[in-house]
């Protein structure tokens, strides 16, 4: 039975580390990075009917420049709070703009299971 | 907590004699449109951690705030989340990285409210709603008439002020915890702060890095803030405040322009404006920076044509690259042909900086 997520309290938002998942491909094509995420076998992907239809077995997600530093940041050592500072300083932008524009990138990251966020060596669902 | 009222658990301070006494003065004067950048809600009380405490009261690194004739400065961290266009009386809101930290609030006055028992009354509010809380006057201030409150590991530090000469009412209020050092900030803060001119009178605006000055008789009439991507508009009033001729000037700000910026101006020009007839570009040079000017009117049907009523435009742009930032300044209104205030000006920040009071 799977347990519940507890309710993470916004001010630690910041605190969270990304952390990339390692069955994830990466695949680079001129300045596009492409992220490839494992999909799960279902029982009749096996068998007869995955002999017959071509099914996925990974999908793909396209990064530009921009995702591309975000997600290399993701390295499980670093806090969204320093991710985004980083980010910051180097394209000038505010704090709190990189910040919105950060984490709604990594939200989607998430979405499509590509990092997870660890707060105090325990693994939230975002 | 509806993130849309301004009604905070501080209380409340202006008590003048047309203010109802069971609400916040400035809920109202901020009931309308607010814009916000916080993605989350940043009213949860909050413990700093150590990494926070030196970051949020940290003076070294700061900014000058300019918002409706008022002028003072904040750490460059902070970022105004709410904001009021309202000249007579409205307030500002800014946080940090993690919580809300400053409140402005003004409210013009044609007489001078009594501050003193402006304060006792703050006072007196403070100990009714926590009859352990510590309140404390704080001395050394000038013109400012301040307070101190200590409740429930929170400190609430405000100040009050009246401007003669511009007949304002101002009121500032910084939320700290007990653990960290806030006197010094507050009296940094409260002696960078200047009133300036009457908010519908302010001729410069500094806020969300748009800094710039404005020709009299221009009052601000929006302001769309997205991340990298602020805007403020501007536009021409007479003497009882009616617009005249429609004539706007809107400053718009985009950062990132190096992930996205291609170098085409006009490009660019017929994107933003794609239905505008653009009739001419031109170049020329704005501050320092090379810019594209184009002018061109919008449709509009022959009845209106007839009538003068037909928009006409000029767009400048150009990039900053020492911002890493791109400004399209528009000015548009009924007059043929368009006009250029001669008074706006853009300051790009590494060019035109702007010292502060008592500064050279």
């Amino acid at each position: 039975m799977t347990r519940a997520p507890e309710k993470l309290d916004p001010s630690q938002m910041l605190d969270l580390v990304p952390a990339a998942n390692h069955a994830v491909r990466a695949e680079h094509r001129g300045q596009t990075l492409i992220l490839y995420v494992p999909i799960r076998e279902r029982w009749w992907m096996r068998g007869p009917l995955g002999w017959l239809l071509p099914f996925r077995r990974e999908k793909g997600l396209a990064l530009d420049s921009l995702g591309r530093e975000v997600w290399e940041a993701c390295d499980g050592q670093r806090t969204i709070e320093q991710i985004t500072e980083g980010f910051a300083q180097r394209h000038r932008v505010r704090f709190h703009e990189a910040k919105l524009s950060v984490v709604t990138f990594l939200r989607s990251l998430v979405e499509r299971q590509v990092v997870v966020l660890v707060l105090n060596q325990r693994e939230e669902a975002s | 907590m509806n993130n849309h009222t301004m009604v905070n658990n501080h209380g409340q301070m202006f008590h003048g004699s047309e203010q109802p006494r069971h609400a916040h003065p400035m809920a109202r004067a901020t009931g309308e449109k607010l814009d916000y950048l916080a993605l989350f809600d940043y009213t949860r009380t909050w413990v700093p951690n150590a990494l926070t405490l030196m970051s949020s009261f940290n003076t070294s690194s700061d900014e000058i705030v300019r918002w409706m004739g008022l002028r003072f400065r904040v750490p460059l961290d902070w970022e105004m989340v709410r904001h009021s266009k309202n000249s007579e009386k409205g307030s500002l809101v800014f946080v940090d990285r993690r919580r809300e930290r400053l409140e402005v609030h003004w409210l013009d006055c044609q007489n001078e409210p009594d501050l003193e028992r402006m304060v006792d009354n703050q006072r007196s509010l403070a100990l009714k709603q926590d009859p352990e809380a510590r309140v404390e006057p704080l001395r050394g201030l000038g013109a400012w008439r301040a307070l101190r409150i200590t409740s429930r590991g929170s400190v609430v530090s405000r100040a009050v002020r009246y401007d003669a000469k511009t007949k304002r009412l101002v009121e500032v209020v910084i939320s700290s915890s007990e653990a960290e050092e806030v006197d010094e900030f507050f009296q940094w803060y409260c002696r960078h702060f200047e009133v300036e001119a009457q908010g519908s009178q302010a001729l410069r605006w500094a806020a969300f890095d748009i800094d710039v000055s404005i020709p009299s008789g221009y009052r601000l009439c929006v302001a769309e803030i997205k991340p990298c991507d602020a805007a403020l508009e501007f536009e021409e009033v007479d003497a009882d405040g009616e617009p005249v001729l429609a004539h706007r000037v809107r400053v718009r700000r985009l950062g990132l322009v190096d992930s996205w910026f291609t170098g085409d101006s006009k490009g660019l020009i017929r994107t933003h404006a794609p239905k505008l007839r653009i009739s001419a570009f031109s170049e020329l040079t704005e501050g320092a920076h090379p810019a594209t000017e184009a002018s061109g009117v919008y449709p509009a049907p022959v009845i209106t044509r007839l009538r003068g009523r037909q928009v006409r435009t000029l767009i400048r742009l150009w990039s900053c690259t020492a911002e890493n930032a791109l400004y399209e300044v528009s000015s548009s209104g009924y007059r043929r042909p368009p006009i250029w205030p001669t008074d706006l000006k853009v300051h790009c920040r590494p060019y035109d900086h702007d010292p502060g009071p008592g500064e050279a």
